[in-house]
């Protein structure tokens, strides 16, 4: 379960998220959408306890993660936009390294089951500047699911991917919710989002603006064909802030 | 577009300056470094100095000689980890791509380290000045004639170096270039000194042990040193006569060099940021025919059973990167290549350089501990340009730090003990040496016990420097540049040396206090507890610095370390 609540975060005199509150249940999928600097990013950040908010409160499988960061980020798994890497370390040690800060049992045992599970056996011993673009967001979800996230933040999961790698992707998304992890994924790709979540988030000038089933974004500018969804996001975003649905 | 890299370069500069300013911590970092070069040096820039004594001026001299031959040699000899015209991500995004002559950007790069060698050559050429010209223009002019060849010279052994698909020929062409003209011009200064040793001393002069000169050692060392000597020329002319004519021959030297390194066609696709690096590791790999997971190293499966804790798991992955980057070799050399030294000056023949030797394992042990932290740098200063990842761990701040610090300390440790143990035994029965072998063994037990408190200092220092002001360190798996970048070397060595001074006073003086206590049981106790008392003070003062940088951490902005543009 990941719940925030009344979220605020300022950069100087810009006001990146305000008052920003919502829940998401385990085995729910939830889209995160906004415009460009509508305040995604810092919004999963900062549930992900990389940025401290201002105000509010970040609960993550029921702890709160800015009392005790510890406990929350041992069942939280966050994937940025662009993962990173340890230049130093090859595809297998990611993931034993990450089997070692999760304090996995028997870290070298999953890590081999994850490396054939995410077709890079035969990059095992690559170091990830040898990796393709896809081959990196299949790295960056290893090491991530390694430990079995109970909540996972995925910002833009799919950006260059090939039409195999988003399958897979998408595919790994849907296994982890069903396992019942709580998911909230920040994606342009609206299509992506129709696919895979059951409720959206929509952000503006740091404020949530509308949110809900697809079908009551749909409703919030008219009816609801898949390509009006791209229109009523529009429409959403194009308001005043503070003036959502 | 040469208009449009003047406006990149200038714009990007002045950003940064108002950027820096804006922050307390910069400012405040600025005035100290402007008023400690005031005071200590710039009050006295008015005034100009004596000519320096002809023996004083040439031990200078020899010594900068040997600095400048030796910096020179392990430029063309030692690969660099990173090439040093290599672009950041957005300088190769945009101008790569964008129609520019390759030499266009490379002249572009090269311009772009001007402001880091101009600050170098105003810290040297105030902070030498014993045996240097008397006039601080003089030196700071001539300090950037010397880092300005360094750096060409640095760019063309990493040129040289770069794979090329056609062939070898323009990265031959540098080397075979360099060497070519080198010596044309070494011969032009041998045969102009054999023409005055032979206009003094007739046709073929003799020197003092009656060789004819052309045969006289004197030649082939004009030859080897004569660049050198005359890069060098306008640092010592003690007139400014002198000094006007010894810089067109220096200028030249630098020219040939520019003209050189611009003979080159950078290929910036194996230059650029990633792919370099993908080719080393490669080629480091298929040296090592590294093994699979099963047959990994003993110590490797040793130190991974170790790691229980989730936050060993850092200190883990950097000792890992430790061990793939090479620039640790050299330390691991020294540190068993000085004990053996030692040892060998029990044999009868060399007992005559147990003082020597002695001496030098004196100076690379205090180089271990005082320099050491700056280069074992496999922590916090590698990592913090992924502050993002390392914030998604479960692990609080206290522990990310102690973690990243704790593998820089294994590491200078372990090279520290291993030749203190080596050292310990190669000396310990040395006949030559005062002292016997039981005061001598309690000597080692007292740097044992100081050790691990000094060292943790040492590295918790630089990386509570690198997460105060981390524009000013510079982060990642680059190494900063010391021969090239002076100033920063110079002021990062100050401050580390600053504060070392002031975080042993405490444990000095509670030495002083035990020592005094334990003085009736003898010298050998008197040492060993003091040491104890000052290591474990120490310990407990990284940990104090340790608890103060988790705090920092915890409130870094991540603007802060992602930038491409630190130091």
């Amino acid at each position: 379960m990941i719940e925030a609540s009344h979220l605020a975060k300022r950069f100087g005199s810009i006001r990146a998220v305000d008052d920003l509150s919502f829940r998401i249940e385990p085995g729910e999928i939830v889209g995160l959408l906004g415009r460009n600097g509508a305040g995604k990013t810092t919004t999963l950040h900062m549930l992900a306890g990389i940025t401290r908010p201002d105000s509010g409160q970040v609960r993550v499988c029921g702890v709160d993660l800015l009392e005790q960061p510890k406990v929350a980020k041992a069942c939280l798994g966050f994937i940025a936009d662009e993962p990173e890497f340890f230049e130093y370390l090859t595809v297998e040690e990611h993931l034993k390294f990450s089997g070692m800060l999760y304090g996995i049992h028997d870290g070298a045992a999953s890590a081999d089951s994850l490396i054939s599970r995410f077709g890079l056996e035969e990059k095992r011993r690559a170091y990830p500047e040898e990796l393709s673009r896809g081959m990196r967001q299949k790295l960056a979800l290893a090491c991530v699911l390694h430990h079995e996230p109970k909540a996972l933040l995925l910002d833009e999961p799919l950006t260059g991917l090939d039409p195999a790698g988003m399958r897979d992707m998408k595919d790994t998304i849907l296994a982890r919710a069903r396992d019942g992890a709580a998911i909230l994924l920040s994606s342009h790709l609206l299509f992506l989002v129709e696919e895979l979540c059951s409720r959206l988030l929509i952000v503006h000038d740091g404020r949530l603006v509308a949110s809900g089933t697809m079908q009551e974004i749909r409703g919030a500018a008219g009816d609801g064909t898949s390509r009006e969804l791209e229109a009523a996001f529009l429409d959403i975003t194009s308001r005043p802030s503070g003036s959502g649905a | 577009m040469i208009g449009a890299l003047w406006f990149y370069g200038l714009r990007s500069a002045r950003n940064r300056i108002v950027k820096r300013t804006r922050d307390v911590r910069y400012v405040a970092g600025m005035v100290l470094v402007f008023a400690y070069l005031y005071f200590v040096f710039g009050r006295s820039m008015g005034h100009e100095r004596t000519p320096a004594s002809p023996g004083s001026q040439g031990v200078f001299v020899l010594v900068l000689l040997l600095f400048l031959v030796i910096a020179s040699l392990l430029t063309w000899w030692m690969e660099q980890r990173d090439h040093p015209l290599a672009l950041n991500k957005p300088q190769a995004q945009f101008l790569i791509p964008a129609p520019l002559a390759s030499r266009q950007v490379m002249l572009f790069k090269l311009l772009t380290t001007l402001p880091t060698v101009l600050w170098s050559a105003l810290v040297m050429g105030l902070v030498f000045r014993a045996g240097l010209s008397p006039r601080p223009a003089q030196r700071i002019l001539a300090a950037l004639i010397v880092i300005v060849a360094l750096q060409l010279q640095r760019v063309g052994a990493a040129l040289a170096r770069t794979p090329r698909p056609t062939g070898s020929g323009s990265a031959r062409a540098i080397i075979v270039g360099t060497v070519r003209l080198w010596l044309v011009a070494a011969t032009a200064v041998a045969l102009a000194q054999a023409a005055s040793v032979a206009a003094e001393h007739g046709l073929f002069g003799l020197d003092k042990m009656g060789i004819p000169f052309a045969l006289s050692y004197q030649l082939p060392g004009s030859l080897a040193v004569w660049p050198f000597r005359a890069l060098l020329a306008p640092a010592y002319a003690q007139s400014l006569s002198v000094f006007v004519s010894s810089i067109a021959a220096a200028l030249l030297i630098v020219a040939i060099e520019t003209a050189l390194v611009f003979q080159a066609e950078p290929e910036w696709g194996r230059i650029g940021i990633a792919r370099t690096r993908e080719e080393k590791l490669r080629g480091r790999r298929s040296k090592k025919k590294r093994q699979p997971s099963e047959g990994s190293s003993l110590w490797e499966r040793y130190i991974t059973s170790l790691v229980k804790r989730p936050a060993a798991a850092l200190t883990w992955k950097n000792l890992m990167a430790s061990k793939r980057i090479q620039t640790l070799r050299p330390a691991v050399v020294m540190a068993i290549g000085v004990p053996i030294v030692l040892g060998a000056t029990l044999l009868p023949p060399m007992q005559h350089l147990t003082s020597f030797a002695t001496g030098l394992a004196g100076v690379w042990a205090g180089l271990l501990l005082f320099v050491g932290p700056q280069f074992v740098r496999n922590d916090l200063r590698m990592d913090l340009p992924r502050l993002r990842l390392l914030r998604t761990y479960p692990l609080t701040s206290l522990e990310i730090c102690a973690a990243e610090v704790g593998a820089s300390v294994c590491l200078l440790l372990l090279l520290q003990f291993v030749m203190l143990i080596l050292s310990t035994a190669a000396l310990i029965f040395n006949p030559t040496l005062p002292l016997g072998p039981g005061r001598r063994l309690a000597f080692a037990a007292a740097l044992a016990c100081l050790l691990p408190g000094m060292t943790a200092i040492g590295v918790a220092g630089q990386n509570f420097f690198a997460v105060v002001l981390p524009k000013w360190t510079t982060l990642g798996t680059k190494m900063p540049s010391r021969a090239t970048n002076p100033g920063q070397a110079y002021f990062s060595l100050l401050v580390s040396v600053i504060v070392f001074v002031l975080s042993m006073i405490i444990p000095t003086i509670a030495a002083a206090g035990v020592a005094y206590g334990v003085w009736p049981l003898g010298i050998s106790a008197t040492i060993i507890s003091g040491a104890l008392v000052a290591g474990a003070i120490a310990l407990g003062e990284a940990a104090l610095v340790l608890r103060w940088m988790a705090t920092l951490f915890d409130r870094m902005d991540l603007a802060s370390v992602t930038s491409e543009s630190n130091a």
